[in-house]
């Protein structure tokens, strides 16, 4: 049970100065801080949400300020004695109608708090159950309801291993991050003074090199993916940190065989699913460790048809996931419930292998 | 920093909590877009990459928000800090940052040893807090409205109001999703985080 509390804040703004503030501390009390979406995150309409798991109410009823609704009867009170008996009962009747109205929002805000309590435990059932199997089985399951186009599962293909290299800490930043400190950097020399040489600390410009080495890689790797992927059907992918191919540190499989797929705009929105399927990541918490990662290369393989004509890649005709490390799988499908119509039986006999020629090696500060 | 290579004490601790604090509220901010990324500097700590804010009103602003926390940290007297953002236009809470904050009264006794937890160990903790930070970005609905902040404190209730201070009302979200995030303990203080963001339709789009 919550200890009893005040809930307290200041009446300082980050928008005013201290020196300003003890003179407009009213204003500053209602003034709000403006602020400034950066361009990556103003963009088209935002496409509605895919939220799989149950929806839920946040229930902080030992916070809530609100007034509880009361059922006291209104009253009117008659100074000058006349007989108002008539005006009294229609009083009494709007009276007992307000009154039954009153009930009525009583029990629909009950009702709607016992289904938001619902959806709540729901969800944290669903919560538990994923970590649950993240940590005893190294699995975590992602279901969609609905097929997705081969481009959203070379687009998940893609997020996860991003994020699996910052969580990892396989890099200082995301990738995001990462691109947009090179280019402001790289403005940033551009802007200087041309005919003015300075020299740059050593540590700087190694760390300069080894982020633009790895950004390289890395952009190599995903742009020859997204080649693969629109060469062929991909139903597994490995990372492979570490070690060698045969016994790496760390491996992770994102396996997407039981993801059912269509074309052109009859999918799921990827932006969508990558919400559920980053929520859910993120629950099981299968990537974050407190202790240190050092660095290590990151290697990538896809199964892929032996036909598919992909030339970047190297089939490896005799590879065997390792089995002495564990495999922590991250596994996409589609609801079984959909349209069997659309299901046809996957045959991946004529799978192989296909190893990337380069390693994706990753750098700190 | 008052801590010892053998332990942590009570002040040690506050000043821990209160500098991840300053840092995670930076991170929420810059990840969030609460303010554009070109008014960030990354520096680094707990052996990371962490963006801090160069806007002088918001640090100003931040460092007196933390400083008065980090006293009542020492006090074990505050219960949690949330971090709400709202919508500027119709002032609805959009995100919900909640920190909350378990302190070890018998630390505030004289006869209290330093407790033994090493400062690389906490760190460790608190760098995978700020990684997780982070990675909710992934999955957090987009604030496309402009939006503002508000930093709130729960504290025990027979605490004196100081200057500067007012009551505030909790700022919750009408129908929210949450995950947690991890906890880190200093021994003394626990800190255990999470995330309330409004949900959004559950219908698929195609």
């Amino acid at each position: 049970m919550a200890e009893p509390c005040l809930v307290l804040k200041t009446t300082l703004d980050p928008e005013v100065s201290e020196n300003q503030s003890a003179a407009n501390s009213e204003d500053s009390r209602v003034k709000r801080r403006l602020s400034f979406p950066s361009e990556k995150q103003i963009s088209s309409r935002e496409e509605p949400s895919l939220t799989y798991l149950d929806l839920s109410l946040q229930c902080l009823s030992d916070d809530s300020n609100s007034p509880q609704p009361t059922d006291e009867k209104l009253s009117v009170t008659v100074p000058n004695g006349t007989d108002v008996c008539s005006e009294q009962r229609e009083e009494d009747k709007e009276n007992t109608e307000i009154h039954q109205e009153e009930q009525q929002e009583e029990e629909e805000a009950t009702s709607c708090q016992e289904s938001a309590s619902e959806r709540h435990s729901n969800t944290e059932d669903r919560d538990a159950e994923v970590v649950r199997r993240a940590k005893e089985e190294g699995c975590v399951s992602v279901i969609f309801p609905g097929p997705v186009t081969q481009d959203g599962s070379y687009r998940f293909v893609s997020e996860i291993l991003k994020c699996v290299l910052y969580q990892r800490q396989q890099l200082p930043m995301t990738y995001e991050q990462l691109v947009f400190s090179q280019k402001r950097r790289q403005q940033q020399r551009d802007a200087e003074d041309k005919d003015v040489v300075r020299p740059r600390k050593v540590h700087s410009a190694d760390v300069d090199y080894k982020c633009q080495q790895t950004l390289q890689e890395l952009e190599e790797v995903l742009h020859q993916l997204e080649v693969l992927f629109s060469l062929s059907r991909v139903p597994r992918v490995l990372l492979m940190m570490g070690g060698s191919l045969v016994l790496p540190k760390e491996l992770y499989e994102i396996n997407m065989e039981d993801l059912l797929l269509v074309g052109g705009d009859q999918g799921l929105r990827a932006s969508s699913c990558l919400r559920l399927l980053f929520r859910t990541l993120f629950v099981a918490d299968l990537l974050s460790d407190s202790r240190p990662v050092r660095l290590m290369p990151t290697t990538v393989l896809a199964l892929a048809h032996r036909d598919c004509g992909v030339g970047w890649f190297r089939p490896k005709l005799q590879f065997k996931i390792p089995t002495r490390v564990k495999n922590q799988i991250i596994a996409l499908a589609t609801d079984p419930n959909v349209s069997e119509k659309q299901r046809e039986k996957a045959d991946w006999q004529d799978y192989v292998w296909f190893q990337a020629p380069v390693t994706i090696k990753g750098f700190s500060n | 920093m008052t801590s010892t290579l053998k332990g942590i004490t009570l002040k040690g601790s506050a000043e821990l909590v209160a500098e991840f604090f300053s840092f995670g509220i930076n991170s929420i901010l810059y990840q969030r877009g609460i303010y554009p990324p070109e008014t960030f500097t990354r520096v680094t700590h707990y052996d990371m990459s962490l963006q801090v804010s160069t806007e002088p009103r918001l640090n100003n602003y931040l460092t007196n928000v933390v400083s008065q926390l980090k006293e009542w940290l020492f006090e074990c007297s505050v219960q949690k800090l949330v971090l709400v953002i709202t919508c500027l236009e119709t002032n609805e809470v959009l995100e919900r940052w909640q920190f909350d904050i378990e302190c070890d009264k018998s630390a505030k006794e004289s006869s209290s040893a330093p407790r033994e937890k090493s400062i690389k160990t906490i760190q460790d903790e608190i760098r995978s807090v700020i990684r997780q930070i982070t990675g909710t970005v992934t999955f957090l609905p987009l604030l496309e409205t402009q939006c503002s902040f508000d930093l709130l404190v729960y504290t025990d209730k027979d605490l004196v109001v100081p200057d500067k201070w007012e009551e505030s009302g909790p700022q919750i979200i009408d129908q929210s999703e949450e995950v947690r995030l991890r906890s880190f303990t200093t021994s003394i203080h626990k800190v255990s985080s999470m995330v309330a963001y409004k949900r959004t339709d559950s219908a698929c789009s195609t």
